[in-house]
């Protein structure tokens, strides 16, 4: 059991002390958190945020890029954006997708703008197949 | 000026009180745009907590070369100025503050002989840089109602932290008005980059040589550095949409107070123009009357 925080610019999202397990997308792959943990600090990627109390019940999060903090009794998730997964807004992914596909395409574009890009097309498609999934 | 009839008077004083009845609905929308924005304000702070903790314990952990945005430069021959303004007016001096502040500091700075460039938030900045002698990067318009999020912000912090790292800018201010209380707001000019020491001021030595960096410490702090730089823009934002809507509600009470004493006097003036009318009309009469006889 430990502490887990879930923190956007937006304010507080998640905040629960009986926590059983966390997983989470990372920049090594989706990994799970546990008690004791060794003590790691990791990139966020866009995908599911699922969180295990120690009671049994399950909340479903989806979150966008960030940073995880893990020590053993402690793990902080700071993250852009976080919302209950039935709660994505999909005409607005769509949106995004379709900017960044468009975007992608043109000739021309600098690296920071590729890249950017790329991380909005990765978010978007990410979320929206959560959504789709959760229905 | 020509005397006005009663009627005149009357009309003007009906124009008053209608001017008075939209500074009234004004301040009432800002109260409530202002508690909103206060409560998006104090939601900020959880996240930038956490973030200068992140940070000050990896920038010990690296060091000011362990990233170009650590940098900090001797010669600073370039200096961005990022100006945060509202998109609209009708808010007292709320505006001309940050422009006058912004505009002084540009002065200083260019008299040091550096190059000073602007990146402006807000109608209200852009109005007033736009088209004249100054260096602007980019400049954003219609921001607050739809875009006051990390989505733009980071647009924002993209152009700021490239500039820096490619050696465009070599200091980066930025200057918004801020609320202290519910009735006094000031502008402040914060520096943004290079990072300032006390950012980077280690919180917890002991756990940190144990920490597993992945997939690489220059990765993660690129990414925090990063998050930084467009949540402070972000901060910037919210800071002057709650100091704006304070101002104007401030500005909109002073208007209904203005109102009130204009209605005062004009019904003064009213009330002696009618007792004049009815004087003139009365000396006719009797006048009539004595011319009777």
């Amino acid at each position: 059991m430990y502490r887990l925080e879930v923190v956007t610019p937006e304010g507080v999202v998640f905040s629960g002390e009986d926590i059983y397990q966390t997983v989470i997308n990372t920049a090594d792959g989706e990994i799970g958190i546990l008690e004791n943990h060794m003590l790691l600090l990791t990139n966020v990627l866009p995908g599911k945020l699922r969180i295990e109390r120690e009671g049994g019940s399950v909340e479903e999060y989806a979150v966008t890029y960030g940073t995880i903090d893990i020590t053993g009794d402690k793990v902080l998730v700071l993250v852009e954006e976080a919302y209950p997964i039935d709660e994505i807004d999909a005409e607005r992914e769509k949106a995004l997708l379709e900017e960044a596909t468009e975007e992608l395409q043109k000739e021309g574009l600098t690296e920071d703008q590729r890249k950017r890009y790329e991380r909005q097309k990765f978010r978007a498609e990410t979320l929206l197949n959560l959504a789709k999934v959760a229905k | 000026m020509a005397k006005l009839s009663p009627r005149d008077i009357k009309r003007k004083i009906n124009g008053i009180k209608n001017t008075q009845r939209i500074t009234k609905a004004m301040k009432a929308v800002s109260a409530a745009k202002l508690r909103k924005a206060q409560i998006q304000l104090n939601a900020t702070r959880p996240y930038s907590n956490k973030l200068y903790e992140l940070i000050s314990d990896l920038g010990l952990y690296a060091d000011r070369e362990a990233h170009p945005l650590l940098e900090i430069r001797e010669e600073r021959k370039n200096v961005d100025i990022v100006v945060v303004t509202a998109d609209r007016g009708l808010a007292g001096a709320f505006n001309s503050y940050v422009i006058k502040t912004a505009l002084k500091e540009h002065d200083r700075l260019k008299e040091e002989g550096k190059n000073v460039h602007l990146i402006l938030i807000g109608r209200k900045a852009v109005q007033f840089f736009k088209g004249k002698d100054f260096s602007i990067v980019e400049a954003y318009e219609d921001v607050y109602r739809t875009q006051m999020n990390l989505a733009f912000t980071s647009k924002v912090g993209e152009i700021i932290a490239n500039r820096y790292v490619d050696k465009k800018t070599d200091e980066v201010l930025i200057i918004n008005n801020e609320l202290l209380t519910t009735v006094k707001y000031e502008t402040k000019i914060r520096k943004l980059l290079p990072i300032e020491a006390e950012v980077l001021e280690p919180t917890k030595l002991d756990t940190l040589a144990k920490y597993n960096i992945e997939p690489t410490k220059e990765e993660v702090l690129e990414h925090l550095l990063k998050m930084y730089i467009d949540f402070q823009v972000y901060r910037a934002m919210v800071e002057s949409a709650t100091a704006e809507h304070a101002a104007r509600m401030i500005a909109m009470d002073n208007a209904t107070k203005n109102a009130e004493e204009a209605i005062r006097r004009w019904t003064i003036i009213f009330n002696k123009a009618r007792q004049e009318a009815i004087t003139t009309e009365l000396i006719d009469i009797v006048n009539a009357a004595e011319a009777i006889k």
